[in-house]
């Protein structure tokens, strides 16, 4: 047993609380080196500026100095340069007349360019009034400058121009002449000299003799010069006193140059001036500027600047004085800058230097804490150690006394400190293990090594023993002796309990071990065998462990399959288990005997663990081979379970289903899972009532078996019938335990036999419902069943015939006649068909039409006679009688002397009688029979159509109106066309609808026709032309023409007049009939004005009426349109009905009117008389030929009963209608109805 | 003067009841039973009026007013057709050219009232 010390935490505590102080500690440092630092950098920068202040007033101070000395210098110049001029002057008042020799000597003497460095020149310039110019001009080119002017040019009072002018040469010479006064800037400088006496000097010019080359600003000096003795004290005098000026231009550089010299640039200087015309120092008015140029520094107070005016005689000037190079960067503050940095530099250096040595104090305090703490921290472990632990902690001297025991002793032990400090350990120790104690205390003395794991047992203050382990640990001194030990001990009472209980169960372990059935060893890591029980030894065959023990179990009993594969040991499932440390559990694989046999073993493997680690691995295995055996067997049987085509559910003793194989899945679509733990009840489909489930349970639950259909329902809902025995399952004690259900699908046997029944119940419904006899017989004749029909004719119930015979129906003969014919039937096997002429029982004779066929039964051999009959008495009859009519039809199809034919509507004809054959010369029937239509017709009909087309429409037509009468031109086979009417009728023949054709040759009729209309026609004519004259004739001698009549010839001659008249009209009205009637007459259809017509015919027959006394009135109908009529024609119908009305009313009126309606086609004229109407009987009389009506009194009416007819024809003609209505003692009217628009009626013939 | 009217029928006793009316009438009539002499006449006099029964010996009626209407001289001059036949006569009227036509039998009126129109409208 190890011992295992808690970890301390608090050093790391400890840790932290230094770094804290350590840091509070730098902390305090850190603001002393920022003071020092910031301190140091004060002073430093203090100083530095002090310094600075001083260095720069002094600079400055020096400056100003420079300033002014350089003013002077300039001033001073500036006085050499007028000097000069003075003394130039001076030679024009020394002298009183200048000469230019004189004065280029004077000059020359001078030697201004040393001395005056910067003067251009020096001149004379002569103040010339206007009036003298010319004069001076010509005096000076007189002088030898012949191209003298005074420029520049133009009309002034004085002219001032430069006349001497040393040096006379290069530039120079352009000043020569020129006209100074006349420049403002130089004549301001001029009028101050003269007008001051002094000189003056002028304000920025550009001088004369300036070329392009370094153009410079300029100045020019005035010194006057005056008049000998004049006087000059005030400035008239010195203005009427000048003579000229003595000038000398200065260009400014070469001045300041000349005055300065270079004296700018020396370092001592370093000074840039700049010189300003003018009281300002204004960049316009520059003069002149030289000296280092600035460096733009920003630096503060880098640069100094000083303005001072400088004035001279009257002439202003600025002058600007820079000095850059001073403040910091300057060479005096040289020594500030080295403050400055040094102050710094000795600043930081302190501050670094109390930073490092605070840094390395804090380090020291640091690692100090550190140190103390580990001592503290292994101080603090040890104390707990020593304090908390369940060990006990001692001391022993050499002696083996004890010197120290920590706490745990009392606590564990019992015993007080007190009690054990200064005695030996012996007292303390069970007898048994002093010994061993006192060897191992030994051991650690001599050998000064620490020594562990005695253990022995010690008295606690109970009186009991404990068991401890103890590890001592010498304790030397400096040199090395030891001086005692320290040991720890540890109570492992319950260990050695723990393993006192182990060996006793190992020694169990042992006893199971060897006294089990089931064969145990165990292997190390290496899979060599540790231990092999009897069992193991006995199932493997071996005698004794030791065969194994050692042995590498794999190679020696799991080393193949019982195929002889060879398992390698990676493969080995035992060896894997000492790999994963995880059980394993095989079914599958054998064990080799010693004798090299094998047999299927089903195994463990555990891991062995000791301390958590896999030591090796235990294995258990039983011999399957019974098992599999067993097993095999059971398989089969549940296979065969499983498998059978029959459903097999198994349930417990309450009807939950345990079990169902593969088929009742397969039936009910329920899965095994669904199906366990249900009631086979969830099948029902609700069908069957409660009590046939109940009678179930009764059944079986008494231990019987049950057998029934049940009608039962799928998963999704599909009904189907199941077939079951279900048998309750017993166990030994005759107690029911499981219900086993075996069910067959019995739904498609179910399905045959209902539909077999509901064949048969067709059959027989069938056959009842037959009103032909059925029925059948065996072999032997006997009825075995008949058709209620069959019943009904031999008079008796079906039940007693079934069993009898013909004989017993029959009489003799026709009982034998059956028989005759059933026996030819059986033997042929044919069917057999026949008429027989049968007497009822009843003594009706009927005619059957009796069918007898062999019965077939389902073997394939003839099982009896069937047979049908069927009563054709009136059949028969009914043919007999088509048969007859047909005959007669024949007859009168044959006989007929009209050709007639039968036709398919395509004109193909079918039949043709003999009549035909002959019309059309052919030379049999058979001949028309190969014709259609057009071929005996020609090509093209009189109308001019195709006869193919107007027979198809002819055709057409009767098919429609089931009959078409109509004129033809036929063509003969001969060739010869002739006219010919056919009528055309539909009719069925034989279910097929064909057409009649009666082909009746008109030629005749209409050569009669046309003889009759030729006649007519002649005969009118002829009649016409004798009446013309005759009527002539006697008009003549009637009105007195041809002399005098007296009253009785006249009467005799109005006699003769009005038959010619009479004669005259009937003449016309048959001509007029026969035209009508034959279509031959003409319309001259118009639109006209009916009521203009109606109101002619009015006018027209007005007088007649007023005659007999009638009235006579047209009405008027506006809306009427115009309408289509013939005129005359119409107005003969009109006269005619007057006329007629006129005839038959004796008093009244007469009434034409017209009868519309807005829109409509048709229009109705009526003519309405009050006369005595017409009887219902001579209605149909009334149109027609010849047919005159009685008027009462019977006197005829002198008309030629043509009439009605006529306007019949007429307005038939016109696509209308015509009739009367009529009231007895009311009167008539006649009314026809015509349309609006021409619409001819078909012409009939 | 006095119209004159030639009259073509070959009957003649309707010729001469019909002639006995115009002449009572005031005309001037003369008579032809054939159309050769009344082509005779009309060649060699003029008339005011040709009546002309459509039933003649030698040319129709009809063919000899188209005659008399295609010459020059003498298509001035009217033509009333005379005939016992109905047929289309109106037609035929105006396919010939002819001015009117007279029915047999006649009234009287018919006759007169024909012969003045087609006379003064030929004058118009």
């Amino acid at each position: 047993m190890t011992i295992s010390s808690p970890q301390f935490k608090n050093t790391e505590v400890g840790e932290a609380r230094l770094s804290a102080e350590v840091l509070a500690e730098r902390g305090g440092s850190h603001s002393l080196i920022w003071i020092v630092l910031v301190a140091g950098l004060v002073i430093s920068v203090a100083s530095a500026f002090l310094l600075k202040t001083m260095v720069q007033a002094s600079q400055r101070k020096d400056f100003l100095a420079q300033c002014a000395e350089i003013k002077t210098e300039i001033a001073n110049k500036l006085d050499d340069h007028a000097r000069i001029l003075w003394s130039a002057a001076a030679l024009f008042h020394a002298s009183s007349q200048v000469s230019r020799r004189e004065w280029h000597l004077f000059i020359e003497k001078q030697n201004i360019e040393t001395q005056l460095p910067g003067t251009q020149a020096i001149g004379f310039a002569l103040w010339i009034p206007r009036e003298e110019l010319s004069r001076h001009i010509q005096t000076v080119r007189d002088e030898g400058f012949p191209d003298y002017t005074v420029h520049p040019a133009g009309e002034r009072d004085v002219y001032t121009p430069i006349v001497y002018l040393e040096p006379f040469s290069g530039r120079n010479l352009a000043a020569f002449g020129y006209d100074m006064f006349s420049d403002p800037v130089r004549r301001a400088a001029m009028r101050r000299a003269r007008d001051g006496d002094a000189a003056a000097l002028s304000r920025r010019v550009t001088l004369i003799q300036e070329t392009d080359e370094d153009v410079q600003p300029g100045t020019v000096m005035y010194v006057p010069v005056y008049r000998n003795g004049a006087p000059l004290d005030t400035v008239d005098q010195r203005r009427s006193a000048l003579v000229g000026w003595i000038y000398s231009p200065y260009r400014m550089k070469d001045l300041m140059r000349g005055i300065l010299g270079k004296r700018l640039w020396e370092k001592r200087w370093s000074l840039r001036l700049q010189l300003f015309d003018g009281p300002r120092a204004l960049p316009e008015s520059l003069l002149f500027e030289d000296g280092p140029l600035n460096e733009t520094s920003f630096l503060p107070g880098a640069t100094l600047s000083h303005e001072m005016p400088i004035v001279f005689r009257g002439s202003a000037w600025t002058l600007r004085f820079e000095k850059s190079g001073v403040g910091m960067m300057s060479e005096e503050c040289a020594i500030v800058r080295f403050v400055l940095v040094a102050g710094t530099l000795i600043s930081v250096l302190l501050a670094f230097l109390i930073f490092s040595l605070s840094r390395t104090r804090t380090e020291a305090v640091r690692i100090a804490r550190k140190l103390t703490g580990n001592l503290k921290a292994s101080e603090e472990k040890h104390r707990l150690l020593i304090e908390n632990s369940h060990d006990i902690i001692y001391t022993l001297d050499r002696q083996g006394v004890f010197t120290f025991v920590s706490p745990s002793w009392a606590m564990l032990l019992g015993h007080p400190e007190n009690q054990v400090l200064g005695q030996s350990f012996q007292p303390f120790v069970h007898p048994e293990d002093v010994k061993r104690c006192e060897l191992f205390f030994r051991q650690a003395m001599e050998t000064g090594q620490p020594q562990v794991g005695v253990e022995y047992r010690i008295k606690n203050a109970g009186g009991g023993w404990r068991w401890h382990v103890s590890n001592v640990t010498p304790l030397k001194d400096s040199e090395g002796v030891v001086l005692g030990l320290e040991g720890s001990a540890s109570d492992v009472t319950d260990r050695k309990l723990a393993e006192e209980e182990t060996r006793k169960s190992s020694d169990m372990i042992l006893l199971l071990l060897n006294s089990t059935a089931e064969a145990i060893y165990g292997i190390d890591l290496e899979g060599n065998c540790t231990f092999a029980n009897p069992a193991c030894l006995r199932m493997l065959g071996y005698e004794s462990a030791e065969q194994l023990v050692g042995k590498n179990i794999h190679q020696m009993i799991h080393h193949s399959r019982v195929d002889g594969e060879t398992i390698p040991p990676d493969a080995c499932k035992i060896c894997q288990v000492l790999r994963e440390g995880k059980g394993v559990h095989v079914e599958n694989e054998c064990l080799w005997r010693f004798d090299g046999t094998s047999f299927p073993v089903e195994y463990w493997s555990f891991p062995q663990r000791i301390d958590g680690k896999v030591s090796g691995a235990v294995v258990t295995f039983l011999d399957t081979t019974e098992r599999r055996v067993t097993n095999e067997k059971i398989r089969q049987l549940s296979e065969a379970v499983e498998q059978s085509p029959a459903s097999i559910v198994i349930t417990d003793k309450e009807g939950n289903i345990e079990y169902v194989n593969t088929k009742f899945v397969q039936v009910t679509g329920y899965s095994v899972k669904e199906a366990i733990g249900q009631n086979p009840r969830l099948l029902k489909s609700g069908e069957r009532p409660q009590e046939f489930y109940k009678e179930l349970w009764e059944t079986i639950l008494a231990g019987k078996e049950w057998q029934g259909d049940f009608h039962n329902k799928t998963k999704d809902g599909r009904l189907f019938w199941e077939s079951a025995l279900i048998s309750p399952v017993k166990n030994e004690n005759e107690k029911i335990t499981h219900f086993v259900a075996v069910k067959e699908d019995v739904t498609e046997r179910r399905k045959v036999q209902e539909e077999i029944k509901r064949q048969s119940a067709l059959i027989t419904s069938l056959l009842d419902s037959i009103p032909d006899l059925v029925f059948f017989k065996d072999l032997n004749g006997v009825y075995m069943g008949c058709n209620p029909s069959f019943a009904a004719f031999i008079g008796r119930p079906k039940q007693k015939i079934i069993g009898k015979t013909d004989y017993d129906f029959f009489s003799k003969d026709v009982a034998e006649e059956f028989k005759k014919h059933d026996q030819i039937m059986l033997e042929t096997g044919e069917l057999r068909h026949n008429e027989e002429w049968i007497t009822y029982p009843d003594g009706r004779r009927a005619l059957l039409d009796t069918l007898k066929s062999p019965y077939w039964g389902p073997d394939g051999k003839v099982f009896g006679i069937l047979g049908i009959s069927r009563d054709i008495t009136r059949r028969k009859k009914a043919e007999d009688e088509l048969a007859e009519s047909e005959r007669k039809f024949k007859t009168m199809f044959e006989s007929s002397k009209d050709a007639i034919m039968i036709l398919t509507p395509e004109g193909k004809y079918l039949d043709a009688n003999f009549a035909s054959k002959e019309l059309f010369e052919c030379k049999d029937v058979s001949q028309v029979l190969s014709m259609t239509v057009s071929d005996f017709s020609p090509e093209i009909q009189s109308d001019g159509k195709k006869s193919f087309q107007k027979a198809s429409e002819m055709i057409s037509e009767a098919m429609e109106k089931g009959s078409n009468f109509f004129e033809w031109v036929h063509k003969r086979l001969t060739g010869t066309e002739f006219f010919s009417t056919v009528l055309l009728t539909r009719m069925e023949l034989r279910g097929r609808i064909v057409l009649q054709a009666t082909v009746r040759d008109i030629t005749e009729l209409k050569k009669v026709e046309s003889l009759k209309n030729e006649f007519i026609g002649t005969v009118s004519h002829e009649l016409r032309t004798p009446l013309t004259a005759l009527k002539e004739s006697i008009g003549i001698v009637l009105d007195g023409s041809a002399g005098d009549v007296n009253e009785e010839q006249k009467d005799f001659l109005g006699t003769a007049k009005r038959n010619v008249d009479r004669l005259s009209r009937l003449i016309n009205d048959v001509l007029d009939l026969q035209k009508l009637e034959s279509g031959k007459m003409s319309f001259d259809m118009q639109e006209n004005d009916m009521n203009f017509l109606i109101e002619d015919v009015r006018n027209t027959m007005e007088p007649v009426c007023a005659r007999k006394g009638l009235s006579l009135s047209a009405q008027r109908e506006e809306k009427l349109p115009p309408v289509t009529i013939d005129k005359d024609r119409m107005i003969q119908v009109l006269t005619n009905l007057v006329n007629n009305a006129i005839k038959f009313t004796e008093q009244g009126g007469i009434t034409i009117g017209i009868d519309y309606k807005d829109g409509e086609n048709t229009y109705r004229v009526f003519v309405e008389d009050t006369g005595p109407g017409i009887r219902q009987d001579d209605m149909p009389r009334l149109f027609r030929r010849f047919e005159q009506l009685k008027i009462s009194g019977s006197r005829k009416t002198g008309g030629t009963g043509l009439g009605l007819a006529i306007s019949k024809q007429i307005v038939e003609a016109h696509g209308g209608k015509i009739w009367a209505e009529s009231e007895i003692g009311k009167g008539s009217r006649f009314i026809f109805l015509l349309p609006v628009k021409e619409q001819r009626s078909r012409r009939r013939v | 003067m006095s119209k004159r009217i030639l009259f073509v029928d070959d009957e003649v006793d309707v010729q001469k009841v019909a002639v006995f009316r115009l002449r009572k009438a005031g005309y001037e009539v003369v008579t032809a039973v054939n159309s050769d002499e009344a082509w005779d006449w009309i060649q060699r006099e003029t008339f005011d009026l040709v009546f002309l029964d459509l039933r003649l010996p030698g040319i129709t009626g009809a063919e000899m007013c188209k005659k008399i209407k295609s010459d020059e001289k003498l298509k001035k001059t009217p033509v009333i057709l005379f005939t016992a036949s109905v047929r289309n006569l109106a037609l035929l009227t105006k396919e010939v050219g002819a001015d009117d036509f007279l029915i047999k039998p006649f009234e009287t009126e018919q006759l007169l009232g024909k012969v003045k129109r087609a006379i003064f409208r030929e004058n118009q």
